[in-house]
């Protein structure tokens, strides 16, 4: 049989993961294709035909339904250039033809052999959506490794310091007070003096003096040579940074011989190659601490959005960038009330500055609006309260000026509703949490994700605590920020380029932060405030409850991990939107159309839709 | 329009026919094969038919004179296309090839003499067919093409029971009482009537499973289980 590629088979070779299969392999495969039609109404069930089939819509429409409780519901549906993966099928859940399709169908045995060799198109077609999730992560941070600075300096450059030496017959003691001294975490064994030949010499470290002297018991007096590691590896100077992390991780150590034409050279540890990576960010937020005026302040504001593209195109970790820029919010929140003070003076009473929402949670991006508040201390007078609006006006106006829009729901310290002292704030808490309405909660969500940003940090912390104290034990007032989430349902998938939501409708965009993104952020929250977590970011709530030792009730290791992945994907998304509008030159938003992403991408955002939509669920049969 | 001089009229007794050349042959023509599997009976349900979808580049439309360039086929039973029976041959002709037609099929002269010789060709795809009904657009091509061939070959033409989705469209379109143009009746306007995507148009195996898909989409599987062999044979 000689069928060469015609047009037919060139399509299947377009549709993720067949894309990445050279010809003879998609030859192969193509020939255990089954081409079938399908009319309108007909129900595809789960009979020996489909079992462990692949279905690859060419045309029309198929719909995947689930019946529970004599209640239909569309789970998910097919168009053009999908693939319908049958063995995902459960008992419950049938196949309708919406519109005729004519559907090429791969069983699953046959497709396998024929892609024994690739194992991400096998992973692809069989691993469910939590692991598929897991898997574009993992080759995501793959990427991000080569975008590295790393990969642009040697790592001559990166050494500051000569390596200090000491001899092999000098004590542990005596190496423990040189490093100290001199503050280093290692030393350069020598056999003898000025012997720096690379294999006579050996490394001896903070950890070896901790593990293998004094947690076992050796006598200070013990000889270096004794605890020292031998058969270093070492780097030339002129080797790309990249490859010495490289060779850390592979060889599971910390220090690395740094060699010049084969002579020692200096140590370089993975805490200096590690550091190279966040210096853009530290270098500008010493610029944010010099700044004088307001208006320095606003140049570096104005360079956020710059420097978040920057950091995209870079292809450094989405949740990364959110974490540089809003740590660059936060020192120019700082710096503003800084200024503010320089100008009005000393505060009268103690006070502390909060954010609240993304700021809070280390999510911030440019573009966001800025979400703050001021807790001031009780013993205020009332003829305080004017130099604190003042404070207010002058740090939000400021913001505003650096980028970070007013917040459309006015949740700032420029509104006295949100400025006021301890005791009128743990008010407010007690009244949320204590009688809780939706319309309540839906405003005040944003203060449960809270950090501080300056002043007083105790006016907050007994805040929180009192907060958490509270929220492990109130049933209801979980219940009634669960229901509120039920509001931001992802979508169900995509059809051609329309997005379709809960209703079976059609919309052309989708909201990628509220229907996605914002999903998971309250989960988060709702798993933070029902264990007692006390942090405020969403991967790290998540993170602490996958920690947690003993189970609990409120939701799994392994679901907290796939949100985790799928929070990570999505924040690298909207940052790959932001910058793929801001080079078109359109404005800045959260809509996505699917016609901006690749099939790729849209399976994989399916994938998350997948994994919140179930979390969304289990929390709703709580209620 | 009247369209009767397409069609070619139905061959009702073609078991009949089939056998008495069968009894006519030697054992080494290359025909005796072929003609020794018997043809699925008239009153087959449509359903269990194997199917084998065929169609012909060729240098032009006259059998007599024109020559077949390419050959392209693939199997359908059960209502489902099988890629992996997908079968193209290029022969192999002993003059060039007219510029002209060269752009609607685009066989080069070069691959025209990459491709096999006519006899090599035809035993292959003989044995592809033998027992199975085939399905084409507009049969006077593959009809004409195969007798000519077989002619040449054998010496004898075989008998050849086939689908034809034209004239099954026609009838639909009377059936309907809806006016038409010929030109409706290509397999390109056919298939965009049906909504089926487009397709590469004049490759032998790719004209093939685009007919076979239309095929589909004018009988599909429950169609199929309820009809008879005879009700769409000519």
């Amino acid at each position: 049989m000689n069928s060469e590629l015609i047009e037919h088979v060139m399509f299947v070779q377009q549709i993720p993961p067949f894309d990445i299969l050279p010809k003879q392999v998609l030859q192969e495969l193509t020939k255990n294709i089954t081409i079938t039609y399908v009319t309108a109404g007909q129900v595809l069930t789960d009979n020996d035909e489909l079992q462990d089939t692949i279905l690859l819509i060419k045309k029309g429409i198929l719909v995947k339904r689930t019946c529970i409780n004599n209640e239909t519901s569309t789970i998910e549906k097919y168009g053009e250039g999908d693939l319908c993966r049958q063995l995902i099928l459960n008992n419950n859940s049938t196949l309708v033809v919406e519109e005729d399709a004519l559907v090429y169908c791969l069983k699953l045995d046959d497709i396998l052999s024929a892609v024994d060799e690739y194992p991400s198109v096998i992973q692809f077609l069989t691993a469910s959506h939590e692991t598929r999730l897991k898997q574009t992560i993992i080759s995501q941070h793959a990427t991000e490794i080569n975008a590295s600075p790393l990969n642009n300096t040697l790592i001559g450059d990166l050494i500051s310091k000569q390596a200090a030496t000491i001899l092999q017959d000098e004590t542990v003691q005596q190496a423990a007070e040189k490093m100290t001294r001199l503050g280093y975490s290692s030393l350069v064994v020598l056999k003898q003096e000025n012997s720096i030949a690379i294999e006579d010499l050996g490394i001896v470290t903070d950890r070896d003096i901790r593990v293998r002297c004094v947690a076992e018991g050796l006598p200070y007096n013990t000889k270096v040579s004794e605890i020292m590691t031998k058969d270093l590896y070492s780097i030339d100077a002129n080797s790309i940074a990249f490859d010495g992390l490289i060779m850390m991780m592979d060889k599971n150590i910390h220090h690395l011989l740094v060699t010049k034409n084969s002579q020692l050279h200096g140590v370089i540890t993975i805490t200096d190659l590690m550091h190279k990576e966040a210096q853009n960010a530290a270098h500008l937020i010493s610029v944010i601490r010099r700044a004088k005026t307001v208006d320095e302040l606003v140049k570096v504001g104005v360079m956020l959005p710059d420097v978040q593209l920057k950091m995209t195109k870079l292809g450094i970790a989405g949740l990364q960038i959110g974490k540089s820029i809003s740590a660059l919010s936060k020192a120019l929140t700082v710096r503003l009330i800084e200024l503010g003070q320089e100008e009005l003076g000393q505060a009268p009473v103690p006070f502390a500055w909060f954010s609240a929402g993304s700021l809070a949670r280390q999510e911030q991006l440019a573009y966001s609006d800025q979400d703050n508040g001021l807790i001031i201390s009780d013993k205020a007078l009332p003829e305080h309260f004017d130099w604190f609006k003042k404070l207010a006006n002058f740090v939000c106006d400021g913001l505003n000026l650096c980028g970070f829009v007013y917040c459309p729901g006015n949740v700032m310290a420029s509104n006295i509703k949100w400025r006021q002292t301890q005791k009128v704030w743990l008010d407010y808490f007690r009244a949320w949490i204590d009688t809780p309405s939706p319309q309540a909660l839906l405003n005040s969500s944003i203060f449960f994700d809270l950090s501080f940003v300056y002043g007083e940090v105790s006016l907050i912390s007994d805040i929180k605590k009192y907060v958490l104290s509270k929220t492990t034990k109130s049933t209801l007032f979980l219940a009634h920020l669960s229901k509120n989430m039920q509001a931001h349902r992802p979508p169900l998938g995509f059809i051609r380029d329309f997005v379709l939501i809960q209703s079976g409708d059609n919309k052309s965009t989708m909201d990628l932060k509220h229907n996605a993104i914002a999903p998971i952020v309250d989960l988060a929250r709702i798993y933070a405030l029902a264990l007692g977590i006390e942090e405020t970011c969403t991967i790290g709530r998540l993170q602490k409850v996958a920690e947690m030792k003993t189970g609990n009730s409120v939701v799994s290791r392994s679901s907290a991990l796939s949100l985790i992945d799928a929070f990570e994907f999505l924040v690298q998304l909207k940052l790959g939107l932001y910058l793929k509008k801001s080079l078109a030159g359109l404005p800045v938003n959260n809509y996505l159309s699917p016609g901006d992403i690749s099939r790729l991408e849209r399976t994989y955002l399916k994938d998350a839709f997948k994994v919140i939509k179930t979390l969304q669920d289990a929390r709703q049969a709580v209620l | 329009m009247p369209l009767g001089w397409l069609l070619t009229p139905a061959n009702r007794k073609y078991e009949k026919v089939r056998l008495s050349l069968l009894h006519r042959l030697s054992k080494d023509n290359g025909l005796y094969d072929f003609l020794s599997v018997p043809m699925p009976a008239l009153n087959a349900k449509l359903s269990s038919v194997d199917i084998v979808s065929v169609d012909f580049e060729t240098t032009g439309l006259d059998a007599t004179k024109d020559k077949l360039l390419s050959i392209g086929c693939v199997n359908m039973s059960h209502s489902q296309i099988q890629l992996g029976s997908s079968f193209h041959e290029i022969i192999a002709i002993d003059q060039a090839l007219d510029a002209e037609n060269v752009t609607i099929h685009t066989i080069t002269d070069s691959e025209c003499q990459k491709g096999s010789s006519l006899r090599q060709v035809m035993d292959e795809f003989l044995k592809l067919i033998a027992g199975k009904v085939m399905l084409v657009h507009f049969n006077k091509i593959e009809r004409e093409f195969i007798n000519e061939a077989c002619i040449k070959l054998y010496g004898v033409a075989p008998v050849l029971p086939m689908i034809d989705t034209l004239v099954l469209a026609n009838k639909a379109f009377n059936r309907r009482g809806l006016p038409f143009e010929p030109q409706d009746l290509t397999l390109a306007n056919l298939r965009k009537r049906a909504k089926l995507p487009f397709y590469q148009q004049h490759h032998a195996l790719s004209d093939a499973i685009a007919t076979a898909e239309l095929y589909l989409t004018m009988i599909d599987e429950k169609k199929a289980n309820r009809m008879q062999l005879k009700d769409v044979l000519i």
